[in-house]
Protein backbone atom coordinates (compact mmCIF):
# COMPACT_ATOMS: atom_id res chain seq x y z
CA UNK A 1 0.00 0.00 0.00
CA UNK A 2 0.99 3.47 -1.19
CA UNK A 3 1.64 5.80 1.41
CA UNK A 4 -0.37 8.81 1.65
CA UNK A 5 1.73 11.71 2.89
CA UNK A 6 0.10 14.22 5.02
CA UNK A 7 0.48 17.19 2.99
CA UNK A 8 -3.33 18.45 3.17
CA UNK A 9 -4.33 21.63 4.76
CA UNK A 10 -5.51 20.38 8.22
CA UNK A 11 -7.79 23.78 10.09
CA UNK A 12 -5.03 25.23 12.99
CA UNK A 13 -3.03 28.15 13.52
CA UNK A 14 0.97 28.13 13.16
CA UNK A 15 3.40 30.01 11.12
CA UNK A 16 4.63 28.45 8.06
CA UNK A 17 7.30 30.29 7.36
CA UNK A 18 8.91 29.87 10.79
CA UNK A 19 8.13 26.24 11.24
CA UNK A 20 10.45 24.65 8.95
CA UNK A 21 12.77 27.20 7.88
CA UNK A 22 15.50 25.06 10.26
CA UNK A 23 14.81 21.67 9.25
CA UNK A 24 17.36 20.30 11.50
CA UNK A 25 15.87 22.17 14.43
CA UNK A 26 13.04 20.38 13.49
CA UNK A 27 14.51 16.93 13.58
CA UNK A 28 16.00 18.01 16.95
CA UNK A 29 12.79 19.14 18.53
CA UNK A 30 10.40 16.35 17.33
CA UNK A 31 12.95 13.61 15.80
CA UNK A 32 12.46 11.42 19.30
CA UNK A 33 9.03 12.26 19.80
CA UNK A 34 8.27 10.36 16.28
CA UNK A 35 10.71 7.46 17.01
CA UNK A 36 8.89 6.28 19.77
CA UNK A 37 5.58 6.75 18.65
CA UNK A 38 6.63 4.52 15.98
CA UNK A 39 8.55 2.33 18.47
CA UNK A 40 5.84 1.92 20.57
CA UNK A 41 3.54 1.35 17.85
CA UNK A 42 5.39 -1.60 16.84
CA UNK A 43 7.94 -2.66 19.22
CA UNK A 44 10.51 -3.08 17.20
CA UNK A 45 13.83 -1.12 17.63
CA UNK A 46 15.23 -1.50 13.40
CA UNK A 47 11.79 -0.88 12.21
CA UNK A 48 11.44 2.11 14.65
CA UNK A 49 14.47 3.65 13.76
CA UNK A 50 14.06 3.21 9.76
CA UNK A 51 10.30 4.60 9.77
CA UNK A 52 11.47 7.67 11.61
CA UNK A 53 14.24 8.09 9.14
CA UNK A 54 11.56 7.83 6.17
CA UNK A 55 9.20 9.53 8.25
CA UNK A 56 11.35 12.81 8.68
CA UNK A 57 12.91 11.93 5.28
CA UNK A 58 9.19 12.38 3.70
CA UNK A 59 8.67 15.18 5.44
CA UNK A 60 12.26 16.90 4.83
CA UNK A 61 11.01 16.44 0.91
CA UNK A 62 7.54 17.78 1.41
CA UNK A 63 8.39 20.45 3.36
CA UNK A 64 7.77 23.24 0.40
CA UNK A 65 3.85 21.67 0.63
CA UNK A 66 3.47 22.35 4.23
CA UNK A 67 0.87 25.37 4.68
CA UNK A 68 1.11 25.38 8.28
CA UNK A 69 -2.59 24.76 9.03
CA UNK A 70 -2.02 22.71 11.56
CA UNK A 71 1.55 22.38 14.14
CA UNK A 72 4.72 20.97 13.08
CA UNK A 73 4.48 17.90 14.98
CA UNK A 74 0.55 16.90 14.34
CA UNK A 75 1.90 17.00 11.07
CA UNK A 76 4.85 14.73 11.11
CA UNK A 77 2.46 12.27 13.39
CA UNK A 78 0.31 11.80 10.80
CA UNK A 79 3.35 11.16 8.29
CA UNK A 80 4.36 8.74 11.30
CA UNK A 81 0.88 7.39 11.67
CA UNK A 82 0.61 6.32 8.12
CA UNK A 83 3.81 5.04 7.57
CA UNK A 84 3.31 2.62 10.36
CA UNK A 85 -0.06 1.77 9.53
CA UNK A 86 1.39 0.81 5.91
CA UNK A 87 4.11 -1.02 7.94
CA UNK A 88 1.46 -2.75 9.83
CA UNK A 89 -0.14 -4.28 6.80
CA UNK A 90 2.58 -5.16 4.53
CA UNK A 91 2.21 -8.47 4.32
CA UNK A 92 6.15 -9.05 3.11
CA UNK A 93 7.17 -7.52 6.60
CA UNK A 94 5.29 -10.11 8.88
CA UNK A 95 8.42 -12.29 9.00
CA UNK A 96 10.62 -9.82 10.23
CA UNK A 97 8.10 -8.56 12.94
CA UNK A 98 8.03 -12.41 14.37
CA UNK A 99 11.97 -12.93 14.09
CA UNK A 100 13.03 -8.89 14.48
CA UNK A 101 16.05 -9.73 16.43
CA UNK A 102 15.64 -5.68 17.53
CA UNK A 103 12.32 -6.59 19.50
CA UNK A 104 11.94 -4.46 22.02
CA UNK A 105 11.95 -5.64 25.83
CA UNK A 106 8.81 -4.39 27.66
CA UNK A 107 10.48 -5.17 31.31
CA UNK A 108 13.60 -3.41 30.23
CA UNK A 109 11.08 -0.56 29.24
CA UNK A 110 9.32 -0.94 32.16
CA UNK A 111 12.41 -0.79 34.52
CA UNK A 112 13.43 2.31 33.55
CA UNK A 113 10.38 4.13 35.43
CA UNK A 114 10.98 1.63 38.07
CA UNK A 115 14.37 2.82 38.83
CA UNK A 116 13.08 6.29 39.90
CA UNK A 117 10.97 5.15 42.67
CA UNK A 118 11.99 5.57 46.54
CA UNK A 119 11.59 2.19 47.61
CA UNK A 120 12.19 -1.15 46.32
CA UNK A 121 8.67 -1.88 46.97
CA UNK A 122 7.52 1.17 44.98
CA UNK A 123 9.61 0.12 42.34
CA UNK A 124 8.23 -3.47 41.98
CA UNK A 125 4.85 -1.95 41.92
CA UNK A 126 5.80 0.66 38.60
CA UNK A 127 7.32 -1.83 36.79
CA UNK A 128 4.74 -4.12 37.24
CA UNK A 129 1.99 -1.46 36.37
CA UNK A 130 3.82 -0.43 33.54
CA UNK A 131 4.52 -3.70 32.11
CA UNK A 132 0.35 -4.21 32.29
CA UNK A 133 -0.28 -1.22 30.38
CA UNK A 134 2.51 -2.31 28.05
CA UNK A 135 0.63 -5.66 27.78
CA UNK A 136 -2.67 -3.81 27.31
CA UNK A 137 -1.49 -2.01 24.21
CA UNK A 138 -0.37 -5.62 22.38
CA UNK A 139 -3.77 -6.43 22.28
CA UNK A 140 -5.43 -3.06 21.18
CA UNK A 141 -6.28 -2.61 17.67
CA UNK A 142 -3.94 -0.66 15.79
CA UNK A 143 -6.40 2.06 15.86
CA UNK A 144 -7.16 2.13 19.58
CA UNK A 145 -3.21 1.72 20.41
CA UNK A 146 -2.22 4.68 17.91
CA UNK A 147 -4.78 7.25 19.77
CA UNK A 148 -3.61 5.94 23.14
CA UNK A 149 -0.06 6.82 22.27
CA UNK A 150 -0.86 9.71 21.21
CA UNK A 151 -2.96 10.76 23.73
CA UNK A 152 -0.94 9.68 26.58
CA UNK A 153 2.42 9.89 25.34
CA UNK A 154 2.01 12.54 23.14
CA UNK A 155 0.08 14.80 25.12
CA UNK A 156 -2.00 15.59 21.87
CA UNK A 157 -5.93 16.35 22.98
CA UNK A 158 -8.52 15.23 20.81
CA UNK A 159 -8.18 17.31 17.95
CA UNK A 160 -5.07 17.48 17.31
CA UNK A 161 -5.22 13.24 17.71
CA UNK A 162 -8.40 13.84 14.46
CA UNK A 163 -5.71 15.93 12.35
CA UNK A 164 -2.84 13.44 12.53
CA UNK A 165 -4.80 10.21 12.37
CA UNK A 166 -7.34 11.40 9.63
CA UNK A 167 -9.96 10.41 11.99
CA UNK A 168 -13.62 12.52 12.99
CA UNK A 169 -13.09 13.71 16.34
CA UNK A 170 -16.10 11.53 17.48
CA UNK A 171 -14.26 8.64 16.03
CA UNK A 172 -10.99 9.12 18.07
CA UNK A 173 -13.05 9.65 21.14
CA UNK A 174 -14.73 6.26 20.76
CA UNK A 175 -11.22 4.35 20.15
CA UNK A 176 -9.58 6.09 23.35
CA UNK A 177 -12.95 5.43 25.45
CA UNK A 178 -12.29 1.59 24.07
CA UNK A 179 -8.83 1.75 24.44
CA UNK A 180 -9.15 2.45 27.98
CA UNK A 181 -11.74 0.12 28.70
CA UNK A 182 -9.26 -2.71 27.94
CA UNK A 183 -6.63 -1.43 29.28
CA UNK A 184 -8.31 -1.24 32.81
CA UNK A 185 -9.93 -4.68 32.46
CA UNK A 186 -6.18 -5.48 31.97
CA UNK A 187 -5.45 -3.80 34.99
CA UNK A 188 -7.80 -5.24 36.85
CA UNK A 189 -7.28 -8.68 35.77
CA UNK A 190 -4.05 -8.50 37.50
CA UNK A 191 -4.57 -7.42 40.80
CA UNK B 1 -23.26 14.54 44.26
CA UNK B 2 -23.46 10.68 43.70
CA UNK B 3 -20.20 9.06 42.30
CA UNK B 4 -18.98 9.29 39.32
CA UNK B 5 -20.03 6.17 37.08
CA UNK B 6 -16.95 4.19 35.13
CA UNK B 7 -18.00 5.87 32.04
CA UNK B 8 -17.38 9.23 33.55
CA UNK B 9 -14.08 8.49 35.08
CA UNK B 10 -12.59 6.77 32.07
CA UNK B 11 -13.90 9.74 30.51
CA UNK B 12 -12.11 12.48 32.87
CA UNK B 13 -8.84 10.13 31.85
CA UNK B 14 -9.55 10.70 28.21
CA UNK B 15 -9.37 14.65 28.39
CA UNK B 16 -13.03 15.06 28.70
CA UNK B 17 -13.44 16.65 32.00
CA UNK B 18 -16.64 18.31 32.85
CA UNK B 19 -15.78 20.82 35.53
CA UNK B 20 -18.11 19.07 38.25
CA UNK B 21 -16.72 15.82 37.45
CA UNK B 22 -12.97 17.37 38.37
CA UNK B 23 -14.13 18.94 41.24
CA UNK B 24 -16.32 15.90 42.06
CA UNK B 25 -12.91 13.56 41.66
CA UNK B 26 -11.29 16.27 44.18
CA UNK B 27 -13.31 16.00 47.04
CA UNK B 28 -14.28 12.16 47.01
CA UNK B 29 -11.12 10.06 48.05
CA UNK B 30 -13.27 6.90 46.79
CA UNK B 31 -13.97 8.48 43.01
CA UNK B 32 -10.04 9.88 43.46
CA UNK B 33 -9.11 6.03 44.09
CA UNK B 34 -10.68 4.47 40.82
CA UNK B 35 -9.59 7.10 38.47
CA UNK B 36 -5.23 7.02 39.68
CA UNK B 37 -6.34 3.08 39.51
CA UNK B 38 -5.90 3.55 36.11
CA UNK B 39 -4.26 7.25 35.37
CA UNK B 40 -1.31 6.26 37.45
CA UNK B 41 0.25 2.82 35.07
CA UNK B 42 -1.03 4.89 32.27
CA UNK B 43 1.47 7.89 33.29
CA UNK B 44 4.06 5.08 34.13
CA UNK B 45 3.87 3.50 30.73
CA UNK B 46 4.05 7.08 29.19
CA UNK B 47 6.94 7.78 31.15
CA UNK B 48 8.32 4.64 30.39
CA UNK B 49 8.02 5.35 26.55
CA UNK B 50 9.12 8.84 26.81
CA UNK B 51 12.45 7.89 28.20
CA UNK B 52 13.07 5.40 24.84
CA UNK B 53 16.07 7.19 22.72
CA UNK B 54 17.17 4.92 19.13
CA UNK B 55 20.42 3.95 19.07
CA UNK B 56 21.34 5.21 15.82
CA UNK B 57 20.72 8.77 15.08
CA UNK B 58 17.06 9.39 13.87
CA UNK B 59 17.67 11.53 10.88
CA UNK B 60 21.32 10.18 9.31
CA UNK B 61 20.83 12.01 5.80
CA UNK B 62 24.25 13.82 5.08
CA UNK B 63 24.12 16.87 6.29
CA UNK B 64 26.18 19.00 3.43
CA UNK B 65 24.14 18.21 0.16
CA UNK B 66 20.73 17.73 1.09
CA UNK B 67 19.93 21.69 1.07
CA UNK B 68 20.98 21.76 -2.37
CA UNK B 69 18.36 21.69 -5.49
CA UNK B 70 17.97 18.53 -7.64
CA UNK B 71 19.29 19.98 -10.70
CA UNK B 72 22.62 21.11 -9.11
CA UNK B 73 23.70 17.25 -10.00
CA UNK B 74 22.47 18.04 -13.34
CA UNK B 75 24.80 20.92 -13.68
CA UNK B 76 27.79 18.85 -11.78
CA UNK B 77 27.18 16.20 -14.57
CA UNK B 78 27.77 18.74 -17.67
CA UNK B 79 30.51 20.18 -16.26
CA UNK B 80 32.52 16.68 -15.93
CA UNK B 81 31.36 15.72 -19.05
CA UNK B 82 32.93 20.07 -20.51
CA UNK B 83 35.82 18.94 -18.63
CA UNK B 84 36.24 14.66 -19.90
CA UNK B 85 35.39 15.22 -23.15
CA UNK B 86 38.83 17.07 -24.76
CA UNK B 87 41.15 14.44 -22.64
CA UNK B 88 38.91 11.77 -24.31
CA UNK B 89 39.36 13.02 -27.78
CA UNK B 90 43.07 13.58 -27.34
CA UNK B 91 43.44 10.02 -25.64
CA UNK B 92 41.72 8.80 -29.17
CA UNK B 93 44.24 10.81 -31.41
CA UNK B 94 46.98 9.30 -29.44
CA UNK B 95 45.92 5.78 -29.78
CA UNK B 96 45.14 6.37 -33.59
CA UNK B 97 48.61 7.40 -34.11
CA UNK B 98 50.51 4.94 -35.01
CA UNK B 99 49.19 3.52 -37.67
CA UNK B 100 49.34 6.87 -39.75
CA UNK B 101 52.94 6.93 -38.69
CA UNK B 102 54.03 4.18 -41.19
CA UNK B 103 55.72 5.93 -43.60
CA UNK B 104 54.68 4.86 -47.24
CA UNK B 105 57.67 3.16 -48.27
CA UNK B 106 57.57 0.66 -45.67
CA UNK B 107 53.79 0.25 -46.12
CA UNK B 108 54.79 -0.21 -49.69
CA UNK B 109 57.24 -3.11 -49.07
CA UNK B 110 55.32 -5.01 -46.82
CA UNK B 111 52.79 -4.67 -49.49
CA UNK B 112 55.22 -6.35 -52.18
CA UNK B 113 56.44 -9.24 -49.68
CA UNK B 114 52.98 -10.15 -49.10
CA UNK B 115 52.19 -10.46 -52.94
CA UNK B 116 55.83 -12.52 -53.65
CA UNK B 117 54.76 -15.23 -51.72
CA UNK B 118 52.83 -18.34 -53.35
CA UNK B 119 50.46 -19.09 -50.27
CA UNK B 120 50.09 -17.28 -47.31
CA UNK B 121 52.20 -17.35 -44.38
CA UNK B 122 49.91 -19.59 -42.30
CA UNK B 123 49.54 -22.17 -45.00
CA UNK B 124 52.87 -22.25 -46.25
CA UNK B 125 53.62 -26.07 -43.98
CA UNK B 126 51.00 -27.38 -46.08
CA UNK B 127 52.01 -26.09 -49.35
CA UNK B 128 55.30 -28.00 -48.63
CA UNK B 129 54.16 -31.65 -47.81
CA UNK B 130 52.22 -32.82 -50.75
CA UNK B 131 55.50 -31.92 -53.00
CA UNK B 132 58.24 -32.94 -50.64
CA UNK B 133 55.68 -36.37 -50.61
CA UNK B 134 55.95 -36.55 -54.44
CA UNK B 135 59.34 -36.12 -54.77
CA UNK B 136 60.07 -39.32 -52.52
CA UNK B 137 57.29 -41.31 -54.52
CA UNK B 138 59.60 -40.41 -57.58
Amino acid sequence: METVLATEPISHGSDRSTALADFDDVVRVHGQAIYRFILASLRDQDAAETLAQDCLMRAFQARDKFRGDSSVKTWLMRIAVNLVRDHASSERLKFWRRAGKAALSIGAAAQRVADRAYSPEAAVAAKQKAETVWKATADLSPKQRTVLLLRFVEDMDILEIAAATGMKEGTVKVHLFRALQRVRARIEGVK
Amino acid sequence: MSHLSEKEILECIAGETRPEWRDHIQSCPDCSARARQLSEPLRLFADSVREMVPIRPVFRQSQSYRHLPYWSAFVAAALLLLIAAPLFRGRRAEVAQPASAISDEVLLQRIQTAVAESVPGAMAPLAITPSSDSENAE
